[in-house]
């Protein structure tokens, strides 16, 4: 019986394995690494959506697109990080497709007046706000930040730059949540 | 005074999440009411953020959703089709779902007005039509006659063939039709048991009316109804396992053959009664199922396995609490199943029942349980 990794997001624990027996056809192997990381994975699909409807299916997409493609996962590496790059462009490739059906029909509904259960404040909502207008990579760094808590290495290695980018990036990102651009 | 970098303010942020702040940041702040607020901001906006986007749904509906991906992806390698999502989709927990709607036990209708009797049917074979016309109480009643009991109709054709349990038995309230109430059921009825007046009347006819008897057949079978010889109509539980035998290789029919009363009733042999306890589960469900359209319904299959991937053979499949089918060799089930939201429930011996809500559409949906064993 293997330990929970201590750090899902960079330490592999047990993924490589159930890949590679995933890989050789294995279901149970592939259900059990799925499995694995979906409360994760359903906060950075929540992040990404910032709607309950669009992040369960966000959730499902990429747990099968994940199924399908488990191929192009690197080899050793924790599956976490792939799974939330993967979020990430199929939530991207999803704005763009509704920003294209917007073109010709309504506007999709606003952010979800309810969030976790909780109504939103004027000042939930503006952050919330200034969140949203975000680009799904930016989005999925400030909630690999804020809410899953990664230094600025394991942020590097999650999502694929150099640690000075990413915090650049970050600062860039607070002030815009902050409003502090606008102003 | 030199304000902090945004850069720097970052940094300071998350190395104070880490526990080491920097000191040169820390008392800059504590000095510069400007920084300190922009400082401020940030700190509130990353616990809103926690606080708003961090809390996962609960652990049963993180559960439904993941067995829907293994669901879609077992679907897709074996080149079934893919259920849609949204048929899948269970927004709410358990506790907070509606009661799930209760599945009429088909096969048990209304109870009728008029004479009625609960009455046992041997299921000729798959395919027999919809309506059932058959006999054999299997108690009497005070109220009823013998006679041709009418079985309310059930679906019988949704199964695969090799998944049909027979012989079914079918339970229901009889009706007893118009035409099936001869006058020599009603006399039999007036005159009490068969053992009491039958050997007057074989008597009386052999000495006295044999000149007559011909007329006497003949007038019998004119006011009878058409029925047909190659019936398998049982006389209650206790012949369940001869009709069992028979019915197998006997043509569909639709009608049976009058049979009198049976006063009581005998206790049938423990296979037979256990056969025919299990094939009346497997048909129930079944039957109330048929209480709505028939061509909404979607099939459910699915397969129990151990957790060692092993196949559960003879493991209860109940929907809506009522036993609907039993897994064959390879723990396989499949049944037919009005469209909605229902409770399903797989049970074996020596391993931990397990519960799902699943949300049946209009296309075949195949779902998989994983029994672990019991403690």
């Amino acid at each position: 019986m293997h330990d929970p990794p201590r750090r899902p997001w960079t330490e592999p624990g047990r993924d490589p394995e159930l890949a590679l027996a995933a890989q050789n056809g294995d279901l149970g192997a592939l259900f059990t690494l799925l499995r694995k990381h979906r409360r994760e994975l359903w906060r950075m699909c929540f992040a990404l959506t910032l709607d309950r409807a669009r992040a369960e299916r966000l959730f499902h997409d990429t747990l099968l697109r994940a199924a399908k493609n488990l191929r192009s996962l690197p080899a050793g590496a924790a599956l976490l990080p792939w799974l939330a790059r993967l979020a990430a462009h199929l939530a991207a490739t999803s704005s763009r497709q509704d920003a294209t059906g917007r073109a010709a029909g309504p506007a999709t509904p606003a952010l979800d007046p309810v969030v976790a259960g909780t109504p939103l404040g004027d000042a939930e909502r503006s952050i919330l706000q200034a969140f949203s207008r975000l680009s799904e990579t930016d989005r999925l760094l400030l909630a690999l930040a804020s809410i899953e808590r990664l230094t600025y290495p394991e942020l590097a290695a999650v999502a694929r730059r150099d640690v000075p980018a990413v915090m650049q990036q970050l600062a860039v990102l607070r002030t815009r949540l902050a409003g502090e651009e606008a102003a | 005074m030199k304000h902090l970098t945004s850069r720097k303010l970052c940094e300071f942020l998350d190395d104070a999440l880490e526990g080491v702040p920097d000191e040169e940041a820390a008392l800059h702040l504590r000095s510069c009411p400007m920084c300190r607020a922009r400082y401020e901001a940030w700190t509130s906006g990353d616990e809103a953020m926690r606080e708003m986007l961090s809390q996962p749904p609960e652990e049963d509906v993180l559960e439904q959703w993941s067995s829907w991906v293994e669901l879609a992806v077992t679907a897709e390698r074996k080149g079934l089709p893919v259920p849609e999502f949204a048929e899948l989709r269970l927004p709410l927990p358990p506790s907070l779902l509606p009661p799930a709607p209760e599945v009429p036990r088909v096969g048990v209708p209304p109870r009728p007005q008029g004479p009625v009797r609960f009455a046992t049917l041997e299921e000729p074979r798959r395919g027999a039509p919809a309506s059932y016309v058959g006999q054999a109480p299997a108690a009497p009643a005070p109220n009823t006659t013998g006679g041709i009991y009418e079985i309310a109709p059930y679906a019988a054709s949704r199964r695969a063939p090799t998944e049909l349990p027979r012989p079914v038995t079918v339970r229901g309230y009889a009706r007893l039709p118009d035409s099936s109430s001869g006058w020599l059921d009603r006399l039999a009825q007036g005159l009490g048991p068969t053992s009491v007046w039958a050997p007057i009347a074989i008597l009386f006819g052999v000495l006295v009316t044999a000149p007559i008897v011909p007329v006497i057949i003949h007038l019998t079978q004119g006011a009878r109804p058409a029925v047909h010889d190659d019936v398998s109509s049982s006389a209650g539980a206790g012949t369940t396992e001869r009709s069992a035998a028979t019915s197998a290789s006997e043509p569909s029919v639709a009608s049976g053959r009058v049979a009198p009363a049976v006063p009581a009733q005998p206790s049938p042999p423990p296979a037979a009664e256990a056969r025919a306890r299990a094939a009346s589960d497997a048909v129930q469900g079944e039957s109330a199922a048929a209480a709505l359209p028939q061509g909404t319904w979607p099939l459910l299959c699915g397969e129990v396995l151990d957790t060692h991937r092993a196949a559960i053979e003879g493991a209860r499949i109940t929907l809506a609490g009522v036993v609907v089918a039993r897994t064959d060799r390879r723990g396989r089930f499949s049944l037919a199943c009005p469209p909605g939201k229902r409770v399903l429930r797989v049970e074996a011996p020596g391993h931990a029942p397990a519960t799902r809500v699943i949300v049946l559409g209009s296309k075949t949906l195949e779902t998989r349980f994983l029994l672990e064993s019991a403690k």
